[in-house]
């Protein structure tokens, strides 16, 4: 509580200090008076001898402890002045710093959800994407055949389950009811089970059996989705 | 005052000083400053830009008290004195002071 005091004193407490400062000015020079020496040589004498009152006064102030705070926000008063003081390259300041933040931030959004952001599925961190690649004959990439897919859930042991699926595309959906447009893509019937999310999702693995990789068809549990 | 050699105040011993010229009696803080002057002969000469910091620190520790007062020579002047915490403090700094010149002298003096 001690510094809320000191804060609401310290302007009486400058007051008293110049008023201070102003007594030992003329104490000094009418000593000097008394001495013999000219009034207004006396007061020139006292004020070369006591140099500087502003500068006694601010290393004084130093020892209150406000110094730095006022500083600080003199420092920002005169910031303000100066970006008033030019409007057009305050503007130009503004503009840059709002588009560049906006920028980032936007940046940021899309970067997080497309790179950063775990997968909405339990234990992302487990899941891989895989394809075989011939780079010698200049396939970086290429797509999984069935035979292959196969072969690696039989000899694989680094993974717990291996789906494919393609990539997500629109369908017709047509017979029961009117058609709709979906949107989906063509996947293993295990690709629940591979992504833990079985709940609600039911496939039948029957017409994969023979198809390989040309998996299947959504349920009415999906449909209603 | 050409030829006299002036020292300055060494640092941590202003305090010292005016608790000790404070000590036979309230002062202003010009005559502080200048009866440090005259008691050294005039070789200690104290900066007002440091006296006054000193004197407002020494406040705010409670060694000294401030009161308005009309000085001799009818001028409205703050008149510090000794409090009893200021006693105390100035004994303390006197042995410290003692010591310090004791340990000084030790070290300087030539090897035998």
């Amino acid at each position: 509580m001690r510094w809320i005091t000191s804060w609401l004193r310290r302007e009486r407490e400058d007051d008293e200090l110049a008023e201070e400062l102003r007594s030992h000015l003329a104490i000094e020079a009418r000593q000097r008076v008394e001495a013999g020496e000219d009034p207004a040589e006396a007061a020139r004498a006292a004020r070369r001898l006591f140099g500087s009152p502003a500068f006694i006064q601010e290393t004084t102030r130093e020892t209150w402890g406000w110094s730095k705070l006022e500083q600080l926000t003199d420092d920002l008063r005169f910031g303000l002045r100066m970006l008033r003081k030019t409007p057009a390259w305050t503007a130009v300041i503004c503009a840059t710093l709002a588009l560049g933040i906006g920028w980032s931030t936007a940046i940021f959004s899309v970067a997080y959800g497309v790179l950063l952001a775990p997968l909405p599925y339990p234990r992302p961190s487990q899941l891989m994407a895989l394809w075989p690649s011939a780079p010698k004959y200049g396939y970086p990439r290429f797509n999984v055949s069935a035979a292959l897919w196969m072969h690696w859930k039989r000899r694989s042991r680094l993974f717990e389950g291996i789906a494919l699926t393609r990539p997500i595309a629109n369908f017709n959906l047509t017979g029961d009811g009117p058609p709709e447009r979906l949107e989906g893509a063509r996947t293993t019937a295990d690709l629940p089970q591979v992504l833990s999310v079985t709940r609600g999702w039911r496939f039948s693995a029957t017409v994969c059996g023979s198809a390989g990789s040309e998996a299947t068809r959504p349920s009415s549990a999906v449909r209603s989705h | 005052m050409a030829g006299t050699e002036k020292l300055d105040v060494l640092q941590g011993t202003l305090d010292l000083l005016i608790l000790q010229t404070l000590q036979w009696g309230p002062r202003h803080g010009h005559g502080i400053g200048q009866s440090i002057r005259a008691k050294s002969g005039d070789l200690l000469q104290v900066e007002h830009g440091s006296i006054y910091p000193a004197l407002h620190r020494l406040r705010r520790e409670g060694w000294i008290a401030s009161d308005w007062k009309v000085s001799e020579n009818n001028q409205r002047a703050r008149y510090y004195r000794l409090t009893a915490d200021g006693r105390k403090q100035l004994e303390r700094e006197q042995n410290r002071w003692k010591l310090f010149v004791k340990t000084m002298a030790r070290v300087m003096r030539p090897q035998e």
